[in-house]
């Protein structure tokens, strides 16, 4: 054996391990795609401390909108397939935009659907203190009685008889009778590699349940009444056709 | 020339091994701490799995837990309302005093065998020992703190620095690394060496007073502070009167059920010698007022537990014996051992290598 060949075989053994962990990391073929969630009130854009309207005629602007997402599934109805998304969390924050797109690697050749939860899973309540995007420092936290804070509602109107005319709207609770975590099924027209979800506010405060501002400014436990927003809540996502 | 072959096929192939193994591991090993269940105890309920025991993160949950860098202005740490000479409750309080002279909302309960305890506080409301420091760091009657300055403050803080990388082997501070440093230090409060339990191994026993006061106990008590944690964990409304400056309906705030209203959890009689003042909200200022309570004190209500239907009778002699079995479940061991103190104070204690790299 000559020193050439040494080298040879010493070079084949690097490129085999190396060929060998691409291989293992290249899981098939995946391909981006990207979520994003627009804020409206009704098909507005949302704007913070902007004054907009709700269905009961009642001024209102919003200084603080934030809810999770999680257990998002792709579907894919032509070929029978889904693709579930497990332990990935997101914090959707209308004071910043970053944090409105989610970026997903998918390897559905079609996507026809997207069912997710607005909330947090009950599993994931009663594991203890979370890193990352579940952070209790993130403030989606009720320390008091163990819970994340599902979504996020804060603003003034002049229809809130509370200082500041300030309402919040801290929906929790994820124990059997309180959850207010909720499934939302939506079925995807176009076959982009963008899908762009509208969160109607508007639909907080009347769709399934009457709750003007007049009425109801704050809630901070779980219970019936976050129960009820998040019924309504559960409404708020549409996919804009002609978007 | 084959000898050379071989040499760097094998050393190419070490090369390869340990850049696939050892990529980040460059932290020094930590000293796992094995967890003693007393004898006869059931399984713990932690996790440890999740949180495993170590020197490096017992000794960072003991200097977080006496640390008043966790509270808004410095003055209140974990062990101001948990101190150890009172069972790590709050010696001769009702109320404990927290942030801006302001009063706790309910009695500070005693912190011992919480690894056998499913969920905490007197209404229950929070499921997971990792996640109950959270709430007196940030009530703003207690410690008044938000975890985002927390965790700026243990971030820019060397000492703490090192103690975490120590403990959880990577370079960095977040919450759930606080905390679960704290649950390492409170799992380790394991009150399980009183006289009550010498006596149960067969090492001790009890005299004439003693005797009578656990024959009584037995009797009259036992159904729900169940040894060997002298509490079932359960939550029970022994008919207290409504306290109208607090209204304070216990277990109802967390369940919202009607059919909760004004429980609180049972609690441990463990050490109730050192733990006085008694009740949820501290009312009973000794032992005696709260046996007056079952004697004659007990208010009907719905949620009355039905035990207490006639309240419990007992003899002013009877007083004193029970009075005499439950100062038997005082552990001194526990209240005066070193390794619970605060870090430094006692030079007796053992100094695990982790705080010994952070003195200097």
């Amino acid at each position: 054996m000559n020193q050439k060949s040494i080298l040879q075989y010493y070079l084949l053994i690097f490129c085999c391990t190396f060929c060998c962990q691409n291989l293992w990391s290249q899981e098939n073929f995946k391909r981006d795609i990207k979520i994003q969630f627009i804020n409206t009130i009704g098909l507005t854009p949302l704007q913070l401390n902007e004054t907009y309207t709700n269905d009961f005629g009642e001024k209102f602007t919003v200084s603080s909108f934030r809810y999770y997402i999680s257990n998002i599934t792709l579907v894919d109805e032509k070929n029978n397939s889904t693709d579930y998304f497990k332990d990935q969390y997101f914090l959707i924050d209308q004071s910043d935009s970053s944090s409105q797109n989610i970026f997903l690697q998918t390897s559905l050749k079609e996507i026809t659907g997207i069912n997710f939860m607005i909330g947090i899973d009950s599993l994931k309540n009663v594991q203890g203190v979370q890193a990352g995007i579940l952070d209790p420092a993130k403030g989606m936290f009720w320390v008091w009685n163990t819970g994340y804070v599902m979504a996020k509602l804060e603003g003034n109107s002049n229809m809130v008889n509370a200082p500041r005319h300030a309402f919040s709207l801290h929906i929790g609770g994820f124990k059997a009778g309180q959850n207010t975590a909720r499934i939302i099924q939506l079925n995807v027209s176009k076959h982009p590699g963008i899908i762009k979800i509208n969160a109607d506010i508007n639909q907080w405060f009347k769709n399934l349940h009457d709750l003007p501002l007049k009425e109801n400014f704050f809630c901070h436990e779980p219970g019936i009444l976050a129960m009820k927003y998040a019924d309504n809540y559960a409404t708020m996502f549409f996919i804009q056709e002609n978007n | 020339m084959k000898k050379a072959a071989i040499i760097l096929v094998l050393f190419s192939a070490l090369i390869v091994a340990i850049s696939w193994v050892n990529k980040e591991n460059t932290f020094p090993k930590t000293h796992p701490i094995k967890f003693i269940i007393p004898k006869g105890w059931p399984e713990p309920l932690y996790d440890f799995k999740q949180n495993p025991l170590t020197e490096e993160g017992f000794e960072l949950g003991r200097k977080l837990f006496y640390d008043g860098n966790l509270s808004k202005d410095g003055n209140f740490s974990c062990a101001s309302c948990h101190q150890q000479f009172a069972a790590f409750a709050t010696y001769d309080h009702a109320l404990s005093h927290g942030f801006n002279n302001s009063f706790s909302f309910r009695n500070a309960p005693g912190l011992f065998n919480l690894a056998w305890q499913k969920d905490f506080m007197w209404d229950g409301g929070i499921n997971h020992l990792d996640l109950q420091p959270l709430a007196p760091i940030t009530d703003p009657h207690e410690m008044a703190e938000n975890l985002d300055s927390i965790l700026f403050k243990l971030k820019n803080d060397i000492v703490y620095q090192r103690m975490f990388a120590a403990a959880f082997g990577k370079k960095e501070i977040n919450t759930q690394l606080v905390t679960k440093a704290i649950s390492q230090f409170v799992l380790m409060l394991v009150s399980a060496d009183s006289k009550y339990d010498r006596v149960m191994q067969g090492k001790d026993s009890f005299n004439l007073p003693q005797r009578l006061g656990y024959e009584i106990f037995q009797k009259k008590c036992i159904s729900c502070h169940v040894p060997p944690f002298f509490t079932d964990f359960s939550f029970r409304s022994t008919g207290l009167a409504l306290d109208d400056y607090l209204k304070d309906y216990g277990r109802m705030r967390i369940t919202g059920n009607p059919d909760d209203s004004l429980k609180f959890r049972v609690p441990s009689l463990r050490n109730v010698q050192q733990t006085f003042p008694y009740s949820h909200d501290g009312r009973f200022g000794y032992l005696d007022a709260v046996f007056e309570h079952y004697r004659s004190g007990v208010i009907q209500s719905n949620t009355t537990d039905s035990l207490l239907k006639n309240g419990i009778p007992l003899s002013n002699f009877e007083f004193g014996q029970l009075k005499a079995f439950l100062y038997t479940l005082t552990d001194s061991s526990f209240l005066n051992n070193p390794l619970f103190a605060p870090p430094g104070v006692n030079r007796n204690a053992p100094l695990p290598d982790a705080l010994q790299h952070a003195d200097k």
